[in-house]
């Protein structure tokens, strides 16, 4: 070990001693506190909405990937989705009728 | 099983049914715990109270996820922990402790290594400095460092305390350990 490592462990072992004790936080207050915050939340947020945000947000990711995929399959013509293609490529889309 | 096994499972029942008296049992069982976590592994100017009763909502809501695999008290360890992570990749990251950031006695004791450290050193300004780097370091390596260093847990203790199995445990310990001799160095340097 170098001579930095070695100082750098007589600190550790200083500061492992030097760490502060504190009394106690716990108390019957806290105790109230946390049971009356989480029985907001429950009444705030019942489950069946939590479970709705949950469907929702897998039903728009099940959305997106059939609509990027439906981006990346489908042919090239000059209609649909092509057209969509063609105008974020900047193409004229009668230009790509031929392919 | 032991009563207390009996006892509890009846509890954490009866807290996921919404039992507000089983809740109360619940919180007073795990509080002594939970709050020798978050004291260990708190970010700096951080309140304890606050930060512990994240600990207590997020264990209440992930109730329904403890099969009991895991001793009870392993899997608060768990929540306890990566919450306190989680609060401390929210703060922003002390870039680098530089040598004008320490006060005069920590610099006198920083100073005062490179020699016998004489009795009854400033231990309180040690710690003051080793937070200071620590602040530097990443949640999970600060975490490691103050599991491993501080408190001098075991490899398997900091194993069942985090969920990390204990290849990562040393691998990541190795890691945090060369990023503070980096960093103590770098303080040193700035003292020239």
């Amino acid at each position: 070990m170098n001579e930095s490592g070695k100082r750098l462990g007589k600190l550790v072992e200083l500061a492992r001693r030097g760490r502060p004790e504190t009394e106690p936080a716990g108390s019957p207050a806290f105790t109230a506190r946390v049971i009356a915050q989480w029985s907001a939340d429950r009444d705030g947020a019942p489950d069946w909405l939590g479970e709705l945000i949950r469907l929702g947000r897998v039903g728009l990711a099940f959305a997106l990937v059939v609509l990027l995929a439906s981006v990346v399959f489908h042919r090239p013509t000059p209609s649909g989705a092509g057209d969509l293609l063609a105008a974020f490529a900047g193409i004229e889309p009668s230009a790509m009728s031929g392919l | 099983m032991a009563t207390g096994d009996i006892e509890l499972s009846g509890c954490l029942e009866r807290v996921r049914q919404r039992d507000e008296a089983a809740a109360r049992v619940l919180v007073e069982r795990v509080q002594p715990l939970v709050e020798k976590l978050v004291r260990a592994h708190l970010p700096r100017n951080d309140d304890v109270e606050d930060l512990m009763q994240d600990v207590f909502l997020k264990l209440f809501s992930r109730l329904g996820q403890y099969r009991g695999q895991v001793p009870f008290e392993h899997w608060v360890s768990r929540v306890a922990v990566s919450t306190c992570v989680d609060r401390l990749r929210a703060q922003k990251r002390r870039p680098v402790t530089r040598w004008t950031d320490l006060s005069e006695s920590e610099q006198r004791l920083v100073d005062s290594l490179a020699a016998e450290v004489p009795a009854g050193a400033p231990e309180l300004d040690a710690w003051g400095v080793m937070e200071k780097l620590l602040a530097a370091l990443s949640p999970a390596e600060r975490l490691i460092i103050s599991l491993a260093d501080m408190e001098q847990k075991t490899i398997q203790e900091i194993s069942e305390l985090t969920g990390w199995n204990s290849g990562v445990v040393r691998i990541r310990a190795f890691r945090a350990r060369q990023k503070l001799k980096s960093l103590y160095q770098e303080l040193e340097a700035g003292r020239l």
